[in-house]
């Protein structure tokens, strides 16, 4: 009987498994979540992006999908916005006021989306991790900005 | 000795090779071609605001001149909508107890819209290497200085939807 020896192309093909293999369950391993951290769950977070020029402020719709300019990492989907002009404060007569300052806007934006939570955040993609009082650069297709990410509330169902 | 020659199977470890190198030529094509293998194009119109133009050069725009970027030697498209105005800036007026527009003497902002043949990757809009969304400056080749070139508004073309007169008052 012939004795079947391993030849180049089975060693290659079973280094590529063993990589393959190997690659998972580093990746599955390496994410680090926190302790009190609940698996997808239906989410509704709010930003704030302040300070907008207004000449930008109709680029933002409801039903836009968000996007972390890190890796176009998937944020969920505009689902309401509030758009108001900043304010600034003027000193006149050695007293400091508020008034309406029209060429600038904030917007409030609540975005929905299924993620891992924890008590004060949410994991998005793999391993990334967005708290309240975090500023993240994001985008649609049809704008960029940079937004605060102000409150999280769990959705039911 | 008589030997026939055995007959080669295909087998499935050939097939998995195939495979392989099938996966590593379209990797490689990809790599090299761009967004060969999704090519989703699209038509855009795209405003951009040129603010600070001298007095002197803002008729130097003209619908149907191409609108290029320097540093990616781009060319975004044809000015299909024009419009020049007045620069105006929101300064606190303490007669009337608030912010006003005024006018900056001796310069203009001027809107122009291009229809843009762009590619999609990653959910963002593209023409070559140039990145096209509202809140991005673009780095205009002008015969002339002007201070800061924003794109306003990036939509699908659509009519009755898209345009100066859908971005501005």
């Amino acid at each position: 009987m012939k004795k079947k020896t391993a030849n180049l192309i089975d060693i290659l093909l079973i280094f590529i498994l063993l990589l393959t293999v190997a690659v998972t369950v580093y990746r599955s391993v390496s994410i680090k979540q926190l302790p009190d951290t609940v698996k997808n769950q239906k989410i509704e977070y709010t930003l704030l992006i302040e300070n907008l020029d207004t000449a930008f402020a109709d680029s933002i719709h409801i039903g836009d999908k968000l996007y972390l300019s890190d890796n176009a990492i998937f944020c969920g989907e505009v689902t309401s916005m509030q758009k108001s002009f900043v304010r600034k404060n003027v000193v006149s007569n050695a007293q400091i006021h508020s008034h309406i300052y029209p060429a600038a806007c904030d917007i409030t934006l609540k975005v929905r989306l299924s993620a891992d939570i924890s008590e004060n955040g949410f994991y998005v993609g793999d391993n990334t991790y967005l708290n309240i009082g975090k500023r993240a650069e994001l985008y649609t297709s049809d704008m960029a900005f940079e937004a605060l990410l102000t409150a999280v509330e769990h959705k039911e169902g | 000795m008589n030997h026939t020659p055995k007959k080669r199977h295909f087998n499935l470890i050939d097939l998995l090779i195939l495979i392989g190198i099938l996966a590593a030529v379209l990797f490689a094509v990809d790599y090299a071609v761009g967004d060969m293998l999704e090519d989703k194009t699209l038509d855009l119109d795209c405003t951009v605001r040129i603010s600070g133009v001298a007095d002197t050069n803002a008729n130097a725009f003209e619908k149907g001149k191409a609108l290029s970027v320097g540093n990616t030697a781009e060319t975004l498209g044809k000015i299909r909508e024009l419009r020049v105005t007045e620069r105006k800036e929101a300064v606190f007026d303490e007669e009337t107890d608030r912010f006003v527009f005024v006018t900056v003497p001796g310069e203009n902002t001027v809107y122009v819209t291009v229809r843009v043949r762009a590619s999609v990757k990653t959910g963002r809009y593209y023409v070559g290497e140039t990145l096209l969304c509202a809140n991005t400056e673009l780095e205009l080749l002008l015969p002339f200085p002007y201070e800061k070139a924003e794109i306003v508004s990036v939509r699908k073309y659509e009519p009755a939807l898209t345009g100066i007169s859908a971005v501005t008052p």
